[in-house]
């Protein structure tokens, strides 16, 4: 038998390093600091590893970081309260690239939106993913997703205002 | 701006974002996952539970409550809809009280007469031996599906199990160890303790809770309702712990989570009556 407290259970480790920059975008993208971000990734992988025996497939273990990912950060946003005014500091951003405007931009209207609206639009439109396929991850209605997708979309063409010319370059 | 200019958008920042610490991240998580793993089996190995991922079985309620009550003697007033935490066979306690601390003192048997454990036998009962003998006691007209050798070892066995409402994830094992070893169960000690909820559990779901009784042969029974995980899937974790140093537990849970999840039950099958009387039978033997 395998004992999990000496060996790394076969093939988290492949999973996690494959996953890991994918789960990092997505972290970063949903709390807009860097450092969180590596934590939420790090937690993530934590719990994907303890559960790891019962994840059958990657399908698998990929929904269930996500989910992970998601309550982790939703309930540290409960717990903090912070309200996350948008502001034009980032003290954690990485370093400067080719598209640093447009990411500072885009990140700037992020942080305007609610967490959960800011969540329904990341794993839309960074993930890709079907209103169906986020509800059933943030634990919410079809048409909970929908609405909050919506308001999230309306918010953000506002809050990027003057900026879309600079978004459309 | 359009939908699609956004996505596009989100598609430009995300793939401009590198992450160079995945190597550091991914053996940090390694490292506290083992941690927390190795916690778990230490505190299973000093008379405790075990995390969710042991043994599963899929249980439907009332089918399996009328074939329990077959089989195992049952009362027939168990329904296996509505589990409560503190079901009639034990005594129940506080989730706080701690059995007593000296096995020796415990009341003599009075239950079905149970075979020795040989003090050198290395393992409990083998995965087949498990497995047919819970066959026996499942009710007709369920199923037993997706059998598997257990991640925690050759006493545990890991199955789906279906009656035709719907399958859970279902636990079972039989392990020797020494009961002065261990210690007594108590709630504190469990790798239960202190976990909260990673999600909300469904609507109708049961609060978590431990109860602890004092059977007069003096085993110890620990009832858990156990945290719900990020799917809201939790379960019941009974062990008894008995004074020739078997350890019997039992874990339901309220949906699958091994494969894609499907968590979509409010509570797991059967009721705690049902569940102790399982873990209580003098079939179970080193």
């Amino acid at each position: 038998m395998t004992d999990p407290g000496v060996d790394p259970p076969a093939g988290f480790r492949e999973f996690a390093s494959a996953r890991a920059t994918q789960l990092f975008r997505l972290a970063f993208l949903l709390c807009n600091d860097w450092h969180e971000a590596e934590d939420l990734v790090q937690t993530t992988l934590t719990k994907v590893f303890v559960s790891w025996g019962r994840l059958r497939g990657i399908s698998s273990a990929d929904s269930y970081a996500r989910k992970v990912m998601l309550n982790a950060f939703l309930s540290q946003r409960r717990l903090k309260r912070s309200g996350e005014l948008p502001t034009a500091d980032f003290q954690d951003l990485p370093a400067p690239g080719a598209d640093a405007d447009l990411r500072m931009t885009l990140l700037t209207a992020l942080r305007g939106l609610p967490p959960r609206t800011r969540a329904v639009v990341v794993l839309r439109y960074v993930e890709d993913r079907s209103v169906e396929s986020v509800a059933t991850l943030m634990n919410a209605t079809p048409a909970a997703v929908k609405s909050l997708n919506t308001r999230g979309l309306a918010q953000l063409r506002e809050l990027l205002g003057a900026d879309q010319d600079l978004l459309r370059s | 701006m359009t939908e699609e200019e956004i996505a596009a958008l989100f598609d430009r920042v995300a793939q401009d974002l590198d992450f160079p610490g995945i190597e550091a991240v991914v053996s940090e998580a390694e490292r506290h996952g083992r941690r927390l793993r190795h916690r778990h089996r230490g505190l299973i190995a000093t008379g405790s539970v075990l995390s969710v991922g042991a043994v599963i079985i899929a249980v439907s309620s009332t089918g399996l409550v009328a074939g329990l009550t077959g089989t195992l003697g049952f009362a027939s007033s168990a329904t296996g809809t509505s589990p409560t935490p503190s079901a009639s066979p034990p005594t129940a306690a506080s989730p706080s009280a701690t059995p007593s601390s000296d096995p020796s003192s415990s009341v003599p048997a009075t239950g079905p007469e149970r075979p020795s454990p040989s003090a050198s036998t290395p393992r409990g009962m083998t995965m087949t031996q498990i497995l047919d003998d819970l066959r026996a006691m499942l009710p007709p007209g369920s199923t037993i599906s997706d059998v598997r050798p257990s991640t925690e070892g050759d006493e545990a066995v890991e199955l789906d199990y279906n009656d035709g409402q719907g399958a859970v994830d279902f636990s079972f094992s039989v392990e020797p160890t020494s009961f002065y070893q261990r210690g007594p169960l108590t709630c504190s000690q469990s790798p239960w303790s202190g976990t909260t909820d990673e999600g909300p559990r469904p609507a109708g779901a049961l609060p978590q809770s431990c109860v602890m009784s004092t059977l007069p042969d003096g085993s110890i029974l620990q009832d858990w309702v156990t945290y719900a995980d990020a799917y809201g899937f939790y379960g019941y974790y009974v062990t008894d712990q008995r004074p020739d140093g078997t350890v019997v537990w039992v874990q339901v849970g309220n949906g699958i989570i091994h494969t894609l999840p499907q968590v979509d039950r409010a509570v797991p099958p059967g009721s705690f009556a049902e569940w102790n009387a399982l873990v209580e039978n003098p079939l179970w033997h080193l």
